[in-house]
């Protein structure tokens, strides 16, 4: 018998096969990693609680030492995701279980940091691996929701349609005016041009954030042709055509730039915090 | 004859390479632009529907005209109508499109026009949505500046800078400090907290204390400015003394070279204004909860904790005299020792509000009153008390005067019989010596001596204080003559003790709101030799009673052992002669 996927080959066994619900990666199994970040936050705390170092609560005290260890080997293995994502498996250590992970117990080093630091801040280099690390875990926070929300908004906006088709029909909308503004004269060939020459999404960050293009090419073509003129009516068809095609295509380029955008905090501060934190762990030990 | 115009039209397939089409269009001239019509059709919308014509001349040149005002690029310069020279290829750039014009070598009758492109398919997939770039860049360019501000700039800057000078004594010290006020320094940033305010003028010269990377402030570190630092004790009895940590705890300390008893184990810095000692009472009970176990031979008892665990005091009482000097000996309270000062004095008497000694200061100018403590127990500043002294403390009753000669008060001299014996024999019969009858009014200094009955002999007078009733037996005990007629009286010893303990110094400054008598029993007191010090349950009553301090907010009362104790004996403290001989001696021994 020829059964590629386990579910079918288990169902030909007759074994009762569990319905295939998605389950995204915070409540993967369960919410297991967020019931062991739990833990981890309050039996930290329990043994903060009841610690009392002399002269006060700090990363030297055996305590401090021992959360201090705990954290920078989480904040290591928090980082080796970079690695880890790059390969995509499944399975008990599947790349949605580490992610589940890296997501809960990146939480619950904020406890696990704070705690460390005995909330002694100041300006100086072991505080600004502190702030560091909270600005990757809110930039984190922020992944998060926009990975909850956007996908969704970003299917909406595709209709079903992938980005390739998106990509052909923009390509058959340039040959559909090309062909169609060839025979008429220089300056509207010239504004058909201006329209298929122009970016079809924004050529920086921002405007591809804010979903804009500055100077839309289609726009002013069709700002700028006579409405009335029945000559150029089957161009200015073909325009408005291709500006709602437009219009979806920024949309799309927006939603997958905030998805993104996010990162381009987290990685270069996970990336500063890595470095900050050797400095903090060197700096501590070289003047012990 | 012109030569003939040959088009290549050249096509990229998909695949890779390309297709070429090639035309005769005849001897021209050619028309090149947008529209299907020209012999030339650039199907691009940035070409002129007419661009422009190219006519082939007799003399091999080719003939340029533009027919159209769009721009036009010759070789990558804008192009004006004229004639073209084929003495090589040239390019008209059309839009997307080149066009090469050039004169095949094997035929001087032909010009070949090449029309190509290179453009891809533009609107792929990619361009809809560019991946958000500067990650890896941003990533570098943070890191690299951290690494070089954060660890690699303080590292260099330690390595560059030499120790500070050492100092001789402290004096040189003060005159020249080790320490080097600098400007900012790139190990500044690793500061984990703020130096105590002794410590704050090395905060820009770590390695004024941090001498060596990767090692722990050491003691010789402290010792190059706290030259005259005291050690508690003999160093090699103090880590007898100590109880030695868990095998892999002391094994992970002197990897760390972390030695026990070092100076950063109690003091620690970087933990803000005040650097303060480790006042938990385990870091002396570490030693002295069982240190005759360690230390056999130690005369000190263990004591573990204030409240529950620490010897009653023991004072150092008058046993006795040998000759005329005193055997002290430390004696529990417990065992309600006496001390035999071989004074005869009742505390009682005198601290009474209605008898004759009450009365008497009543009347004394300077007094006025009753007595009180601070009447014979004068304070000095430390918190101690001067000694008493007979004339200053006593004298203002228990006047010595004797007699008035030659207009001139006479003093008996206090504390030596033998000139009392000499003074009283050389006085002038006519003197009245006090009547040495017991009971007789005690006169007031200044007034006149009562007249006597019969004048004694002068014998009889000199003997006079020193037989019951006499002077001197007001409060001494008095040995009599070694053969009658002798005058060889003795008197008792004295030895008022200063200082009844000998490892604590107690401030009756820091007590001075109290009234004496909570704590010592003076009232009561009708014998010299009752110790009127109070036991260890008095001082527990306010030193580390939670009670006590809840209800006296504000107050302090600590239970500490540096309360009474020293770590590091100064001059003040008792036994510091005895303590720095002993740490001398073992420093000699050592060397």
């Amino acid at each position: 018998m020829n059964a590629p996927y386990p579910a079918r080959r288990a169902a030909a066994r007759g074994r009762r096969v569990r319905p295939v619900v998605h389950e995204g990666f915070l409540a993967h199994r369960r919410h297991l990693w967020a019931w062991v970040a739990l833990g981890l936050s309050a039996g930290a705390a329990l043994l903060y609680a009841f610690d009392d170092p002399w002269p006060r609560p700090n990363g030297g005290t055996a305590l401090g030492y021992l959360f201090g260890t705990a954290g920078a080997l989480l904040i290591l293995w928090l980082a080796a995701l970079g690695i880890r994502k790059r390969r995509f498996t499944d399975g008990p250590w599947s790349l949605k279980a580490w992610v589940s992970a890296h997501v809960w117990l990146g939480l619950a080093l904020v406890v696990l940091a704070t705690l460390h630091s005995g909330f002694q801040f100041g300006l100086n280099v072991h505080t600004l691996a502190y702030a560091l690390m909270m600005l990757v875990v809110l930039s984190g926070i922020w992944g998060v929701v926009l990975y909850r929300r956007l996908p969704r908004r970003l299917s909406d906006n595709r209709a079903g349609i992938s980005e390739r088709a998106m990509a052909a029909e923009l390509a058959d909308s340039d040959r559909a005016l090309d062909a169609a503004a060839r025979p008429l004269p220089d300056r509207v060939a010239a504004l058909v041009e201006a329209a298929i020459a122009s970016p079809a999404v924004g050529r920086s960050l921002a405007e591809r954030l804010a979903g804009r293009v500055a100077g839309c090419g289609t726009a002013r073509a069709l700002d700028a042709l006579p409405p009335g003129d029945p000559a150029l009516a089957p161009l200015r068809a073909l325009l408005e055509a291709r500006q709602a095609l437009l219009v979806r295509v920024r949309r799309n380029a927006q939603l997958k730039s905030w998805l993104q955008v996010w990162l381009l905090v987290h990685v270069p501060m996970s990336v500063a915090l890595l470095v900050a934190l050797a400095a903090h762990i060197v700096s501590v030990f070289f003047y012990w | 004859m012109a030569a003939r115009f040959r088009l290549q039209q050249v096509s990229q397939r998909l695949s890779g390479g390309e297709i070429v089409r090639t035309r005769d269009l005849g001897p021209g001239p050619v028309t090149v632009g947008r529209a299907t019509d020209c012999d030339v059709a650039v199907p691009d919308l940035a070409v002129a529907l007419r661009q422009l014509s190219l006519a082939a001349l007799p003399d091999g040149t080719v003939l340029l005209r533009r027919l159209s005002e769009a721009p036009l690029l010759l070789d990558g310069q804008p192009a004006e109508s004229g004639r073209l020279p084929l003495d090589r290829p040239r390019v008209l750039g059309l839009g997307r499109f080149r066009l090469t014009i050039e004169r095949p070598a094997d035929s001087s009758a032909e010009v070949h026009l090449r029309l190509e492109t290179d453009a891809a398919e533009r609107a792929s997939a990619e361009k809809l949505t560019p991946p958000v770039r500067g990650r890896r860049a941003a990533s570098w360019g943070l890191g690299l500046a951290l690494f070089l501000a954060a660890l690699a700039a303080p590292v260099a800057g330690f390595l560059a800078r030499p120790l500070p000078p050492a100092a001789e004594t402290e004096a040189a010290l003060a005159a020249e400090p080790h320490y080097r006020q600098a400007t900012l320094r790139a190990d500044r940033a690793w500061l984990s907290g703020g130096l105590s305010d002794a410590h704050a003028p090395l905060v820009s010269d770590c390695k004024a204390c941090h001498q060596a990377a990767f090692e722990s402030v050491t003691d010789a570190a402290c010792r190059r400015c706290h030259i005259s630092a005291h050690d508690h004790a003999d160093p090699s009895r103090l880590l007898a003394a100590m109880a030695a940590p868990p095998p892999l705890l002391a094994a992970a300390r002197a990897a760390a070279g972390l030695p026990p008893g070092r100076c950063t184990a109690c003091h620690t810095e970087h933990e803000g204004p005040v650097l303060r000692s480790n006042p938990a009472t385990a870091g002396c009970a570490g030693c002295h909860a069982d240190l005759d176990a360690r230390l056999p031979d130690t005369a000190l008892r263990n004591a573990a904790d204030w409240r529950r665990d620490h010897p009653q005091f023991r004072p150092l009482v008058v046993a006795g005299f040998a000759g005329g000097t005193p055997r002290l000996v430390r004696v529990s309270l417990d065992a309600r020792p006496e001390d035999r000062n071989g004074l005869v004095f009742s505390h009682a008497q005198h601290l009474s509000r209605t008898n004759a000694v009450a009365r008497m200061a009543g009347r004394l100018p300077g007094y006025g009153r009753a007595l009180g403590c601070a009447d014979c127990h004068r304070p000095e500043s430390g918190g101690g008390f001067r000694p008493i002294e007979m004339e200053r403390d006593c004298g203002a009753c228990h006047s010595l005067a004797i007699a008035v000669a030659d207009g001139r008060i006479v003093d008996l001299p206090h504390g030596e019989p033998r000139r009392v014996v000499a003074t009283l024999l050389a006085l002038a019969p006519a003197a009245h010596p006090r009547p040495a009858v017991a009971g007789a009014a005690r006169r007031v200094p200044g007034s006149p001596p009562p007249s006597a009955g019969l004048a004694p002999s002068a014998a009889a007078r000199a003997a006079a204080p020193f037989h019951d009733g006499g002077l001197c037996r007001d409060c001494h005990g008095v040995s009599g003559e070694s053969a009658p007629g002798r005058l060889d009286f003795a008197i008792a010893p004295v030895h008022l003790t200063d200082r009844f303990y000998a490892r604590s110094l107690f401030p009756h400054d820091r007590h001075e709101d109290m009234r004496c008598a909570s704590c010592h029993a003076a009232e009561m007191s009708v014998d010299a030799g009752d110790l009127l010090l109070p036991a260890i349950a008095i001082c527990r009553d306010c030193h580390g009673n939670a009670r006590w301090a809840a209800r006296n907010p504000g107050a302090e009362a600590s239970g500490a052992c540096t309360a009474c104790h020293w770590f590091h004996p100064d001059r003040r403290a008792p036994g510091f002669a005895e303590l720095e001989k002993s740490v001398r001696g073992a420093q000699g021994r050592r060397s």
